[in-house]
């Protein structure tokens, strides 16, 4: 269920998010109040996307280390793969957790300004348009496909993982 | 003593409502009462010290009256003088008659008494079997009441409640005065004829059994079985009422409130002897049941609002969270920012999802293929070739053996090397 929240809210709120942004390019201004909630709202993303981009670049030296490992075909070596591909499982499982809470603690900022969003949407239309309908189901579509493949991935690689420990 | 002690305890209960009937009615009536309920009070007990011989005692408490024989007689008199005018015989006759007349009613009386001392059984084939007024057989009952007091509590339990119940229900049926509802029982009684008079004895046969009933199951059943009785005691009275309009005389409709009220007190001497104000504690009983109805009507309402509210802050948490707000919140360009963020850490995590599946595989199968491990070996077992051969041999089973273990395998390397 984690998985889910992480994989399909971000998605949501993107998609949305562009049709929004697109229609209010003309409508658009800013204030004090905005700049407020926008330090905070924009620390917690950039928090979220630090540590993710952390995790991620420390998996692909891992990842390349395991290769190299496999090249080698060294008996040490290929011991020592059975720790570095858990140390992988396990950033993996951190990038994961990482994207689920911001899926939550961020909505929970938003609704704290709902009196702003309130006004903010009273400003805008909300007119949908065909285009912008077409654009939004082809980049669901493309990232609909990467979420089932993430989460089909992830459940081949816990349990295999899990395999792996146990015979080594 | 004791009969002046129990009158001593009585009047205290009795004075407050006494005041009330006079203050409603007038001051001289009061008197009569007193001495009617004091009469037969003194009568019941010579029954008890002489229960074979049930007349004669009577006859001797007829020639031995208390001190105040006059009033009660002329009491007497004027009860039996409407009886003989409501059986239509309206004509002057001597005395010698009344006296017959009385001593033939006092038996009567005494006679259901005893069958009522003795069981309620043969007090339903006295009701059957004789006819008597209602009027004559509850005066009897309340005293009979007042001297058991001690022996029979059922039955002044069962008695007392379905009265004060239907008093009280007659009040809330746009009466307001309730001596006005026994004024009308009262003088509904004496104009029936003798037909009439066998079915009121039956309507009360049947009465009797649901107050035994109350008196021996749960409290909950007796409240339902009191609510029959009262409701066939209501039949009864609207039977009565009718028959009033029959009978309009000012005389009888004089002599019946008089009898009226005679009964009010030994009704209120019976209530305040069992219960303390037990009209007040139906009234405060039917409030107090208004008043829980109303507080948990207004729980069910507060309930559902709140449901209604939890449903209307959810629908708005889901409708605040939508991309304009994320805009309004962030900025254009931070919010395109984020955007192009997260698709990209995305696309990074599917491919290194994706190379942990595959390195996973990789080792598996490495791990099981032998072969390799053995070209690991030759490859060890060129070096040692330069050394000495049992050393090698005995490293290659090591590998083969136990592929896990690699420090032994680090050590020979050091050795070799130097």
């Amino acid at each position: 269920m984690d998985e889910t929240a992480v994989t399909t809210k971000p998605d949501w709120l993107n998609n949305r998010a562009r049709v929004a942004g697109e229609r209010t390019e003309e409508f658009f201004c800013g204030g004090d109040d905005e700049e407020e909630c926008d330090d905070e709202a924009w620390d917690m993303l950039t928090r979220s996307f630090w540590q993710a981009q952390t995790v991620l670049d420390e998996n692909r030296a891992l990842i390349d280390e395991v290769n190299s490992n496999h090249e080698s075909k060294i008996p040490d070596n290929m011991a020592k793969n059975v720790g570095l591909i858990t140390q992988i499982h396990g950033n993996i499982s951190k990038v994961r957790s990482i994207y689920s809470d911001l899926s939550v603690n961020f909505p929970n900022i938003i609704r704290q300004r709902g009196v702003a969003a309130v006004n903010h949407r009273n400003r805008d239309g909300d007119v949908e348009e065909d285009e912008d309908e077409a654009e939004n189901s082809e980049e669901n579509s493309a990232e609909h496909v990467l979420d089932k493949s993430e989460m089909v991935e992830l459940m081949a690689v816990g349990m295999r993982s899990t395999l792996s420990a146990h015979r080594y | 003593m004791k009969r002046g002690n129990e009158e001593e305890k009585s009047a205290g209960p009795m004075f407050p409502r006494l005041h009330v009937n006079d203050a409603e009615k007038g001051g001289p009536r009061a008197p009569p009462r007193n001495k009617m309920a004091l009469y037969e009070q003194f009568s019941i007990p010579s029954q008890r010290f002489n229960p074979h011989l049930p007349r004669k005692p009577n006859s001797s408490s007829n020639i031995v009256p208390p001190p105040t024989s006059s009033t009660e007689g002329n009491g007497r008199e004027r009860s039996y003088i409407s009886r003989q005018s409501d059986d239509g015989a309206r004509s002057n006759t001597s005395l010698v008659q009344l006296e017959r007349r009385k001593k033939v009613d006092d038996g009567i009386h005494v006679y259901t008494c005893s069958r009522i001392d003795q069981s309620n059984d043969k007090m339903l084939e006295s009701f059957n079997g004789k006819k008597l007024t209602p009027f004559g057989a509850r005066n009897f009952c309340y005293s009979v009441a007042v001297q058991n007091g001690g022996d029979k509590d059922t039955t002044q339990f069962g008695f007392l409640p379905a009265d004060m119940r239907k008093d009280a229900r007659k009040g809330n049926e746009a009466n307001p005065h309730v001596s006005s509802s026994r004024q009308k029982l009262k003088l509904s009684v004496k104009p029936k004829s003798s037909g009439e008079i066998i079915d009121s004895l039956v309507m009360q046969a049947k009465v009797i059994p649901n107050q035994e009933d109350q008196d021996y199951s749960v409290p909950n059943i007796n409240r339902l079985h009191q609510d029959d009785a009262c409701l066939q005691k209501e039949c009864v009275a609207g039977s009565q009422s009718n028959d009033i309009e029959h009978g309009g005389d000012l005389l009888n409709s004089t002599r019946d409130m008089d009898n009226g009220n005679a009964l009010v007190p030994r009704g209120c001497f019976h209530s305040a002897a069992n219960q303390t104000h037990p009209l007040e504690a139906t009234n405060d009983a039917e409030y107090h049941d208004t008043r829980t109805g109303g507080p948990i009507q207004k729980g069910n309402f507060d309930e559902s609002d709140n449901i209604s509210k939890i449903s209307t802050v959810t629908n708005l948490s889901s409708l605040i969270v939508s991309p304009d707000d994320v805009v309004g919140i962030l900025g254009q360009k931070h919010f395109w920012k984020a955007r192009r963020k997260i698709a990209n850490q995305q696309s990074v995590f599917a491919v290194q999802v994706f190379e942990l599946h595959r390195l996973i595989k990789v080792q598996q199968l490495i791990a099981a293929s032998p072969d390799v491990l053995l070209e690991d070996g030759a490859f060890m077992g060129k070096f040692p070739l330069m050394g000495s051969p049992p050393k090698n041999k005995n490293i290659s089973l090591e590998v083969v053996v136990e592929p896990q273990q690699q420090n032994p395998k680090q050590k020979t390397i050091l050795k070799a090397k130097p």
